[in-house]
């Protein structure tokens, strides 16, 4: 059998074909069964080994024979990390099935409050950093190809005139294809590419098998493993190896630990695509047993193909150029197509991931944008869109890998390219780490960290590799941008004691952890971001009144329309029966829970991502989005909390002023009370006076026999005075209490006052006459016309003067009387040139039963009710009697009555 | 075992993989001596390697069942 370039061109393509039958048969297989042998943890374990990529089956053997042992911390990172699967690789795949998660910028935008542009940004920085990954692939399928071809004796065949960056393009090209076909023929709901599994599992076969084949063959080749051993070091090479535990050795081992959990495929494998949780399990010591199998012949390879192939050539090639050599023309095959699968294997799914990624974080929610409100195009629209969107950046993806290859051709060690993309993704750890393990981790915090660490990887990892084909890009090596000699990519702050890997592993995820824990300290998370990091830490499964959920009403209608836009026809309606059958409801009637449209989101989040599912739902259903939800329930308890208490404050505050009111009628109850006592003690003694002076009387009448007729009329007289005084006595007291209870009955009209003047004058006349005192009437007005009652008003005007005369004390009595208008009220003086009233006197003179000092004096003195009862019955008019104050001589009442204006008319 | 020593013996088991494997410990086999002809800091990290996978190998059987455990944990959590 004679290799050629075309042979092994046929054979790959031969290969391809029945990689793509198994995928197909899978496909079939698991739609038909239930799985069976493909969802069992061996095929699990095997796809997971999707991480041996031509890396490790050409690079680890390059890098044996550049720098010893140190290729074997590329899988003891990833042994760690799965013999503590229970820790980390277990939570995470336990919540992505929780949360339909998709992809790792799909678990870090869910986790952090469904945040859209930090999807975004973990799926462009994945991208970039992935392109030296597949570039890595590419060169070493290329490497591969070009070995063979030189080898060969019949010369380059159908490859004649196709340079090294042709032929990578080709392979590129053929790649995507190949690609697009496998991965990119439906959407699933779940993301689960059974049938690619199937065909990685077989190439993870393949591949193990080529290589242990060639190690067995290194071994015998070399007479047992003491020979590979001895032959190099008698061949003068270092077997021992200096330095193998430095700065290197440790970042690698943690690139490599971080790899395994950031990167894009292994994500894809390790957690979307486990189908049971238990798997992971097996894979916990199946994996790292793969990986060991996989690294037990690196290091005979690489000694023997140093000991026995010319210098110069390169060592990455060993596993093919050895059994080339040695003419085994079969095993060169075998080992051609062992690294043909390992690097398809790797291009299909990560670019696969990658595309899943770039379609729901980039695409879809640009759809969306530009979608005008909710319509989101024909039936299918979704899907095919999806789709397309899926195909463009497989191929995107695969370009800008060729680009890197094109860019960084003349660099030749294959490890290195690989370990540039690790620490890049490796970016990704400390918010992954935070999300699964730190509440309070924010989104704004992950963005800055995320960003921060890529830009350090940029500067420090990512340009140094152009550094070979950019003058530009050495110089700044060597001397930093403009000089900064501090900002010299491989020794930023003049730290040049590390090794360039260690140096950038350490600066870039040193700051990219700073930020996020300072960041997550400084800043809150929105309530959204909370509910999400509620349901990422809180493993126990979710409630059913989930909070994170949309609620607001939305008809069945509308959800099967987006149901059925993104999960295709079969799916949305397997999901809406299950709904109508559990709640026992017709289809056509379902009224959708917000547990089912909660249920519904995760089904779309399956397939274009938590973020993109959100925004899509919630243009359907009507209401508020869940941020807004949630806020609003916040602010609800809180409101009512608020008002609960605002309640107690009124209610405490009505119950406060009612008591004062209590008290206020309390006090006023014992006022008047008192105000009675008092009265009653001023009647009885008011009584009391003439009842003495009657029982006086009479006793003398009844005991004297021998009283002379004169004294006995005399007595009489004075009894039937005293029976007069009290008679009077008793009808003011009726009169004034009547006035005060307003029980008197009034006959309101409108009179003329002048008129009750006239009589009242006249009435007093004769007493003026009898006290030698003169009335001198002042000026007098015509007509007055006022509302009240005449009798009354003259009785007023009768007391007021007939006190005037009385009190008089004056040598020549007189007392003048007046009335006149003032505006609209119609006013009546009486005064006198007597003593007056003292002024201590003055605020008491309307009192009940006050006689002044003069009053008491004089043989007149009445029971002190006149000027109470005046006033009352004055007030009653809704006039106001009153004492003028500052009265040139003696004391000058005034009565003051509103005018009738309007056309004379009784009032009620 | 109980379930949780179980699981700090898992937690452990793993920390103790990684310190064999860095250095200051694993400075300890980087000495110029070989085992069977192959180098013996060669021989120590695939025998480290090998003993790992063994360990979790019997972790993997003995690590309560995932679902029995979050129902556990559920009970333990107080409601």
């Amino acid at each position: 059998m004679t290799l050629t370039a075309d042979l092994v061109i046929t054979a790959s393509v031969a290969y391809v074909g029945l990689l793509f039958l198994v995928a197909f048969l899978g496909d079939r297989h698991t739609r038909r069964r239930d799985g069976g042998l493909l969802r069992s943890s061996f095929v699990y374990t095997l796809s997971i080994s999707v991480y041996c990529t031509s890396w490790t089956f050409y690079g680890a053997v390059g890098a044996a024979a550049r720098s010893g042992l140190e290729f074997v911390t590329i899988y003891l990172g990833p042994t760690l990390v799965f013999i503590g699967w229970w820790f980390i690789l277990r939570r995470l795949v336990h919540i992505s099935h929780d949360q339909r998660i998709t992809s790792i910028a799909d678990l870090l935008s869910s986790r952090f409050g469904k945040s859209s542009p930090l999807g975004v940004l973990v799926t462009l920085l994945a991208v970039i950093a992935i392109a030296p990954y597949i570039a890595l692939q590419l060169k070493a399928v290329t490497s591969s190809i070009e070995a063979i071809a030189v080898a060969s004796e019949f010369g380059r065949g159908s490859l004649e005139g196709w340079d090294e960056v042709g032929l990578a393009f080709g392979v590129a090209a053929c790649m995507a294809v190949f690609t697009i076909l496998f991965g990119t023929r439906n959407v699933d709901a779940k993301e689960q590419h059974h049938g690619v599994v199937a065909a990685i599992a077989l190439e993870a076969v393949v591949k193990l098998t080529a290589l242990v084949a060639v190690g067995i063959f290194v071994i015998y080749a070399a007479g047992g493993l003491e020979g590979v051993f001895t032959g190099a070091a008698q061949a003068g090479i270092d077997i021992y190896g200096n330095d193998t535990f430095g700065d290197r050795w440790i970042a690698s081992m943690l690139l490599a630990a971080a790899a395994i959990i950031c990167l894009p495929r292994q994500f894809q494998v390790t957690v979307v695509e486990n189908s049971d949780e238990s798997h992971l399990r097996t894979a916990s010591w199946a994996f790292p047993a793969y990986m060991l199998a996989m690294s037990l012949f690196i290091v005979p390879i690489a000694f023997y193909g140093l000991t026995i192939m010319p210098a110069g050539s390169n060592p990455d090639m060993f596993t093919l150029t050895l059994p080339l050599a040695a003419g085994h023309d079969g095993l060169a095959l075998f080992a051609f197509i062992g690294g043909f699968s390992s690097a398809t294997s790797m291009i299909i799914l990560e670019s696969i991931a990658l595309s899943i990624m770039v379609s729901n974080h980039i695409v879809v929610p640009l759809m969306l944008r530009l979608s005008a409100e909710g319509r989101i195009g024909s039936d299918h629209g979704v899907r095919r869109l999806l789709l397309n969107a899926r195909r463009a950046s497989i191929v995107f993806i695969l370009f800008l890998g060729f680009g890197y290859f094109y860019l960084t051709r003349s660099s030749d060690a294959l490890a290195p390219i690989g370990l540039i993309s690790f620490t890049g993704v490796a970016q990704f750890l400390p918010a992954i780490l935070a999300a699964l393990f730190w509440r309070d981790a924010s989104a704004k915090a992950a963005i800055a960290a995320i960003s921060i660490g890529f830009l350090v990887w940029l500067w420090a990892s990512f340009l140094p590799s152009f550094a070979t084909s950019s003058p530009s890009v050495a110089a700044i090596m060597a001397d930093g941008p403009y000089g900064i000699s501090w900002l010299r990519p491989q020794a930023l702050f003049g730290l040049d004691m590390l090794d360039p890997l260690a140096h950038g592993v350490f600066w870039s995820l040193f700051a990219n952890a700073t930020v996020l824990i300072v960041g997550s300290l400084l800043t809150r998370q929105t309530a959204l971001e909370h509910v999400q990091a509620a349901l990422f830490l809180d493993r126990s499964g979710r409630s059913p009144a989930e909070p994170g959920s949309l609620r607001g009403s939305a008809t069945a209608d509308d959800l099967l329309l987006v149901a059925r836009r993104v999960l295709g026809q079969q799916r949305a309606f397997e999901l809406f029966s299950e709904e109508a059958r559990q709640t026992g409801a017709v289809w056509t009637s379902l009224e959708p829970s917000s547990a089912f449209i909660s249920r519904l989101e995760r089904e779309l989040a399956g397939s274009i991502g938590a973020a993109s599912a959100h925004v899509m739902l919630s243009k359907v259903v009507s209401g508020a989005t869940v941020s807004l939800e949630e806020v609003m329930r916040m602010a609800d308890e809180t409101q009512q909390v608020i008002e609960h208490s605002q309640t107690l404050e009124r209610t405490s505050a009505q119950l406060r002023a009612t008591a004062d009111k209590l008290e206020a009628a309390n006090r006023q109850l014992r006022e008047m009370d008192m105000q009675k006592d008092e009265f009653l003690s001023q009647v009885s003694h008011e009584v009391r006076t003439p009842m003495t002076a009657i029982r006086a009387f009479s006793e003398i009448l009844l005991s004297e026999k021998d009283l002379d007729e004169a004294s006995i009329r005399n007595f009489l007289a004075t009894i039937h005075k005293e029976s007069l005084r009290l008679t009077s006595l008793l009808d003011e007291i009726l009169d004034l209490s009547a006035l005060e209870r307003g029980e008197r009955i009034w006959e309101t009209s409108v009179i003329d006052a002048e008129t009750s003047l006239d009589q009242a004058l006249s009435v007093c006349d004769a007493l003026a006459l009898r006290n030698g005192t003169t009335l001198r009437i002042g000026d007098r007005v015509e007509a007055a016309r006022v509302s009240g009652d005449a009798d009354r008003l003259s009785q007023v005007l009768i007391n007021l003067i007939s006190n005037a005369i009385k009190y008089n004390t004056a040598p020549v009595p007189t007392v003048s009387i007046r009335s006149y208008i003032e505006g609209s009220r119609y006013c009546v003086e009486v005064s006198d040139n007597g003593a007056g009233i003292p002024e201590a006197e003055q605020p008491r003179i309307f009192d009940k039963f006050y006689r002044g000092r003069l009053g008491q004096a004089t043989a007149y003195a009445g029971a002190g009710l006149g000027l109470p009862i005046s006033r009352e019955i004055v007030a009653r008019m809704h006039g106001v009697l009153e004492l003028v104050p500052h009265a040139s001589e003696g004391a000058c009442f005034r009565v003051r009555l509103r005018l009738e204006t309007d056309a004379p008319s009784p009032s009620p | 075992m109980s379930r949780r020593k179980l699981v700090a013996a898992a937690l452990f088991f793993t920390l103790s993989g990684a310190i064999a494997f860095l250095p200051p410990f694993a400075l300890l086999f980087s000495r110029d001596i070989r085992l069977a002809g192959v180098p013996l800091e060669t021989v120590y990290v695939f025998a480290v390697w090998t003993f790992l996978i063994l360990g979790a190998r019997w972790f993997s059987r003995v690590l309560p069942d995932d679902t029995a455990s979050s129902a556990a944990e559920r009970r333990d959590r107080p409601s």
